[in-house]
């Protein structure tokens, strides 16, 4: 999944925090409203609470099968309603869900998942292995333009069959390490052919005929207000999931950042994200810092290089624009310090990250100069002149220039900027019409395998940087059919030690966002929360307050 | 009346299929489609999506086949939430947007017009010049941020009302005041304008020297003709208010139509884009209509035709 560059959010900078500075027109407030009655801070039940998880605004649909990568927020809904047969833990380990085990076959071909016999859906009725091959055949039909199918289109699959009504086998044409990473994602749900055909283009959009076997259940939906989740009664603890410990939940869907964030201010909810623009007033502020925690996700931000334009087509010319970047103070100048500075592409979290990759490409002013007079360009004399393309947007605008200066700083060169409109910016990317520009991968699911081959393969569907490299490709492949985790990793591991080599992109950092958690809410999180909190809404806990 | 009431409406059916066929034309010319999105989408699936939402076909059929359907009040399926139909979606927010525009309306009406004949009635005084500070600060700061000040000022500061959400009552509040107090500042300019205009007439000198009380002045002389150009700009007020609601709606976050416009534009949902358009027209031009046949109730001199 490719992270969002467009400021979505900020279309009103407002900075909600220095609120004390007005103070003055407070108190005339004051004398106009005599009867100040506080609205905050009143829960109407101690384990209810509310939550912006939706901070797209209203989920295009809430069908598993058919929820949009582009809008995955809506996700956040889905993964409480449903449960897939594995659901991935707080350390991101696929764990027996729906299924209480399941056996590969030696040559790794063939995945038999066997049910548990207690799995309930809302309305009463067993969860069976019929409902799951139904799902998965419906997600795999051309005609049902499923969007997240690509990922169990690409694991191979050949067929998938419910042997009884307990057991469920999927077949692939080769062995594919990430398959129980994809059958715990929540795409691969199980659904009821009889709810499903009993209104095809409406029984996900109605509550009542919204029958799901995961721990909540959609108790009321507003459209373009909230959806609120209760816990699913039918639904037994069971290995290491519990029954959820909230009585209500309300999901809201603001799409202002700055709203969300006034909201949670006000007392409207239970934690928040804050907005760029606030990570220094709220880190600062003696009443808010307390309340802070830095959450960082697996998702890379680096700055994606055209291997194919002069002079970066030579790879010395990429190594040295990498070690002119101080990642250390480029995360406190551009994120108030909440992202982590990164030099390999694969995130702390992730299966392979290595923490000592990369030093290489760590900031060396003097060896970046002496890189780029090595490739015929001392102090930057005839540098060709590139572009840094980005799309509009201050914060964009903000790194572009910062990224510029210092290239500028360390080794002379002149880069000029390019802003453009965010569909212009997707184009440019797609036809490789750039020099640098930003880029950066956000796990689709915990595996390796999601990072190497659609992003930087010679034939990837994201390899926006003409980079091509049959070695690594080969390296890749045989990790990606391997059939241990640790024999992949070996390879996964040439493959990133190769990406340091030849510097297709420079890695900046590690996003990390700033939650504002009431004190009184325990969060359990995990590295691949699209919205912190949403992947396991079951684990929440509200203490008395 | 009546027959001119019914000229009126047939006319809104030429109106409405001029502006529905200028959507249509802007909406298909401007560049991107639906299925443009970060994520690239097979030819395949183009062409069964295409097929789906009649895009296969040529514009001019397409455009028959939607206004067809539209007549008989379907509105087409949603291309982005695809489990409701648009007349759906559209009927689920307009109430919300409806409540906001009509006590945004009357908020207006409630301020703007005593406050304009205060000022007026009392020229040059203390109070006429707060009148008119008031309408001139609220005429131009624009609702977005007005919106947050509020939002700072009531809801973060005094804690008097939430600061986002629908459906109770004191969510009402600050949307309301946001989007009615602009259109107040309107109404209390033009109203202190037209009564100080009527006040200088001839026939208001003369009613004076007869030694008419000033309360029965103002009330049976003055009103009635200051009012014929408040009541003038009371349609495009209201169709402001309808319109404007569309950054409102976005502010405090409100499950109305703006929104689904907006939406609908960014995401090249041609049928809510449509729907929507539609819906704003048919109810601008029926205010239109109201206040054409107000004019008679406050203006005997005119006629309908």
């Amino acid at each position: 999944l490719e992270p969002r560059f467009q400021n979505l959010f900020s279309k009103y900078g407002f900075r909600l925090v220095y609120v004390a500075r007005l103070w003055p027109l407070a108190v005339a407030a004051l004398l106009v409203l005599p009867a100040a009655r506080g609205v905050a801070a009143q829960s109407a039940s101690a384990r209810e609470v509310t939550v912006n998880f939706l901070n797209q605004g209203e989920p295009d649909t809430l069908d598993p099968n058919r929820t949009t990568s582009a809008f995955a927020a809506e996700a956040g809904v889905v993964r409480q309603v449903f449960e897939p047969l594995l659901r991935f833990d707080e350390h991101l380990v696929p764990q027996p869900a729906a299924a209480e085990s399941y056996d590969v076959s030696p040559d790794g071909t063939q995945y038999t998942f066997h049910l548990r016999a207690d799995g309930r859906w809302s309305d009463g009725q067993p969860v069976t292995a019929p409902q799951f091959e139904y799902s998965w055949r419906r997600l795999l039909d051309p005609a049902l333009n499923a969007e997240y199918a690509t990922f169990f289109v690409s694991a191979g699959i050949d067929s998938v069959t419910a042997v009884d009504d307990l057991t469920f086998v999927v077949r692939l044409a080769e062995p594919f390490g990430p398959l129980p990473d994809i059958a715990a994602l929540w795409v691969g749900s199980p659904l009821r052919p009889d709810v499903v055909n009993a209104n095809v283009d409406g029984w996900a959009a109605d509550p009542a005929t919204y029958v799901g076997n995961g721990p909540f259940m959609v108790s009321e939906w507003v459209h373009q207000d909230h959806i609120a989740l209760v816990p699913n009664p039918a639904y037994v603890a069971h290995g290491v999931w519990p029954v959820p410990s909230l009585t209500r939940v309300i999901v809201r869907m603001q799409t202002s950042a700055q709203a969300d964030y006034a909201a949670f201010l006000s007392g409207d909810r239970d934690w928040a994200l804050v907005p760029d623009a606030e990570l220094n007033a709220v880190l600062n502020d003696a009443d808010l810092s307390p309340l802070a925690q830095p959450v960082t996700d697996l998702t890379t931000f680096w700055i994606q290089l055209n291997t194919v334009h002069q002079p970066l087509n030579n790879t010395i010319v990429r190594r040295a624009l990498a070690k002119a970047l101080d990642r250390r103070a480029l995360v406190r100048d551009l994120t108030a310090g909440v992202a982590a500075p990164t030099l390999s592409v694969l995130p702390p979290g992730m299966p392979g990250h290595q923490d000592a990759l990369g030093a290489e490409l760590d900031f060396d002013p003097e060896g970046a100069r002496t890189l780029l007079a090595q490739a015929g360009f001392a102090r930057g004399r005839g540098f060709p002149k590139l572009a840094f393309a980005y799309p509009n947007g201050a914060v964009n605008q903000r790194r572009a220039e910062y990224f510029v200066a210092r290239w500028r700083e360390v080794l002379g060169v002149d880069i000029g900027l390019s802003a453009m409109p965010n569909a212009a910016y997707q184009q440019a990317l797609h036809e490789r019409a750039y020099d640098i520009a930003f880029g950066g991968w956000a796990a689709d699911y915990p595996d390796p395998q999601d990072w190497f081959a659609p992003v930087f393969g010679c034939q990837g569907a994201y390899n926006y940087y003409a980079y091509c490299s049959p070695s690594f490709d080969q390296t890749v492949a045989r990790g990606d059919t391997a059939a241990a985790l640790a024999d992949r990793l070996v390879y996964y591991a040439q493959a990133s030690t190769q990406l340091v080599r030849d510097v297709p992109v420079i890695p900046v950092w590690v996003r990390g966002r700033l939650l504002l958690v009431r004190p009184w809410v325990q969060l359990t999180l995990t590295a691949q929360d699209d919205f912190p909190g949403s992947y396991l809404l079951d684990r929440v806990v509200v203490m008395p307050h | 009346v009546t027959r001119f009431i019914i000229r009126r409406i047939l006319w809104l059916v030429p109106v409405l299929l001029f502006v529905s066929l200028i959507t249509f034309t802007l909406m298909h010319l401007t560049p991107g489609g639906p299925w443009d999105k970060d994520k690239p989408v097979s030819s395949q699936a183009v062409a069964n999506l295409n097929a789906r939402y009649n895009l296969d076909k040529p514009a001019w059929q397409q455009y028959v086949l939607y206004m067809s359907n539209a007549l008989r009040g379907d509105l087409g399926p949603s291309y982005t939430y695809q489990d409701r139909s648009v007349t759906q979606i559209i009927l689920g927010g307009l109430p919300n947007t409806a409540t906001l525009g009509l006590l945004a309306a009357a908020l207006a009406m409630l301020v703007g017009i005593p406050l304009g004949i205060i000022a007026a009635t009392r020229q040059n005084s203390t109070l006429d010049y707060a009148a008119l500070g008031f309408g001139t600060v609220f005429a131009s700061v624009p609702s977005f941020v007005l919106g947050f000040v509020f939002i700072i000022l009531f809801a973060l500061t005094l804690h008097l009302v939430p600061t986002s959400g629908w459906g109770r009552p004191e969510n009402y509040v600050l949307p309301v005041l946001t989007l009615g107090l602009n259109q107040a500042a309107l109404l209390t300019r033009i109203t202190r304008a037209s009564v100080l205009d009527v006040s200088r007439q001839d026939f208001m000198r003369t009613a004076r020297a007869k030694g008419l009380r000033e309360f029965l002045l103002i009330r049976r002389h003055m009103l009635k003709n200051a009012l014929i150009p408040v009541v003038t700009v009371m349609g495009p007020v209201v169709a402001l208010l309808l319109v404007g609601s569309v950054i409102v709606e976005q502010i405090f976050s409100i499950p109305g139509i703006g929104r689904l416009l907006v939406q609908g534009i960014s995401q090249r949902d041609y049928s809510l884009i449509m729907g929507t358009t539609l819906v704003y027209a048919f109810v601008i031009a029926g205010l239109n209509l109201v206040v054409d046949v107000l004019y008679g109730f406050i203006d005997p001199r005119i006629t309908y035709r």
